[in-house]
């Protein structure tokens, strides 16, 4: 908590003192209004806090895709999967799928990344991933879908718990589903405990939205919300 | 009534950000007002169902839309308790199960063949273009609850019993 607080303290000092304007953000470091919900202050970002920064390997391009490279280019949408995964994690990717189409029909494809992290990398590998955003139809070679995949199950959960505050931890035998009570489709005794969620980063690099209720979100809601912030 | 608490639980702690909940679902007065114009999507030729164009939700009917996908397993789990729920609801909502998979990936006969392992009889249609279920989830399965007039009265992630659906049902649909 004192953490949070501290970086947070520091993120807002750094955009206060940043000067120049970003066409379409004006005065204000993001697009979208706070969400409606004000009772809610979970350890990860939400809106308009810096979205904390990350180098992790893209191993279908085989490269490191870095925040600070796509910081002043792209928005990005990110959420976190793993393959063994078989149920809603399939609906993470087909929601990315979704967004993906709807920036081709729209002309907003070079200014949106849908970025999809792993946090079980030993099974994860460059093939089970293509399988995997073959299977729910993304566009993989249109350069803007991008799977990422640290290079160990601690390097991922120590970022996505440890940097970005969304509680995960590798192995809980006894524990480790998702919270849904009629879905137990594990593979594996230390599949990592997953929370769903998709956050929307604005090229500043400023989180727009933290989409807790991802699976129940209608995914016309985040296009909206994708439309507003890249548009 | 202990799947609320349990949101209020988790959301007053103010720790958990993610799907702990989110598989929970929204029910009843938690559902933003909204009607949906009837879209027409293409049916499906299967046991209790026809192809050709099918407006949805059936026009002048109350509709249960059950958004499913042949390769959920939580979707076949679901199927007795929702085929059971059809048998004692059928003359009070009309059932569409709808799936967002394109034909490429799954084609009609694949859809109709788990339809008969599963034991499906009702009418289901393919929504491709995901016109009608991206205005409520790609999560499956998902329910649906719309009155003859289109309005929503409810809507739920993750499978249920027999008794929950018909219970979504008949609390939910206005008299």
């Amino acid at each position: 908590m004192h953490r949070r607080t501290y970086l947070g303290a520091v993120g807002a000092a750094a955009i206060a003192g940043c000067v120049e304007r970003v066409p379409g953000l004006g005065d204000s470091n993001t697009h979208l209004r706070p969400p409606d919900r004000t009772d809610w202050q979970p350890s990860h970002p939400i809106h308009g806090d810096p979205f904390p920064s990350f180098a992790v390997q893209d191993p279908l391009a085989d490269e490191e895709v870095r925040s600070a490279d796509i910081e002043g280019e792209r928005s990005f949408l990110m959420t976190f999967i793993y393959t063994s995964c078989e149920e809603q994690c399939g609906t993470l990717v087909r929601l990315l799928q979704v967004v993906q189409e709807d920036a081709f029909e729209e002309g907003y494809e070079d200014d949106l990344d849908l970025l999809a992290m792993t946090f079980d990398p030993d099974t994860d590998d460059a093939a089970a991933l293509r399988e995997y955003g073959e299977r729910f139809e993304v566009d993989l070679d249109a350069g803007n879908f991008r799977f990422l995949r640290p290079s160990t199950p601690e390097e991922a959960i120590g970022w996505i718990d440890g940097e970005l505050g969304v509680p995960a931890t590798l192995g809980d035998p006894g524990h480790h589903d998702h919270g849904d009570d009629d879905d137990h489709d594990h593979h594996h005794a230390d599949s990592p405990l997953h929370y769903y969620i998709m956050f929307l980063v604005n090229e500043r690099g400023i989180t727009e939205r933290a989409y807790y209720q991802i699976l129940e979100t209608p995914p016309a809601d985040i296009i909206e919300d994708v439309q507003g912030v890249v548009g | 009534m202990r799947r609320r608490d349990l949101i209020a639980g988790i959301a007053g702690a103010a720790v958990l950000g993610g799907g702990a909940i989110g598989a929970l679902g929204l029910s009843g007065d938690d559902q933003p007002d909204r009607t949906q114009e009837a879209v027409a999507l293409a049916g499906i030729e299967a046991t209790g169902s026809t192809g050709g164009t099918l407006k949805v939700p059936i026009p002048d009917r109350p509709t249960f839309l059950d958004i499913f996908a042949t390769t959920c397993r939580s979707c076949q789990r679901q199927m007795p308790e929702l085929r059971a729920a059809h048998d004692r609801l059928s003359d009070e909502v009309a059932f569409v199960s709808v799936t967002p998979e394109s034909e490429s990936a799954v084609d009609d006969t694949t859809v109709a063949e788990w339809w008969d392992v599963y034991d499906g009889n009702w009418q289901i249609v393919r929504d491709e273009t995901r016109q009608l279920v991206i205005h409520y989830s790609l999560a499956t399965p998902t329910g649906v609850l719309f009155d003859a007039d289109g309005r929503v009265h409810w809507q739920d992630t993750g499978s249920k019993t027999e008794s929950e659906i018909v219970e979504a049902v008949r609390s939910n649909l206005p008299e």
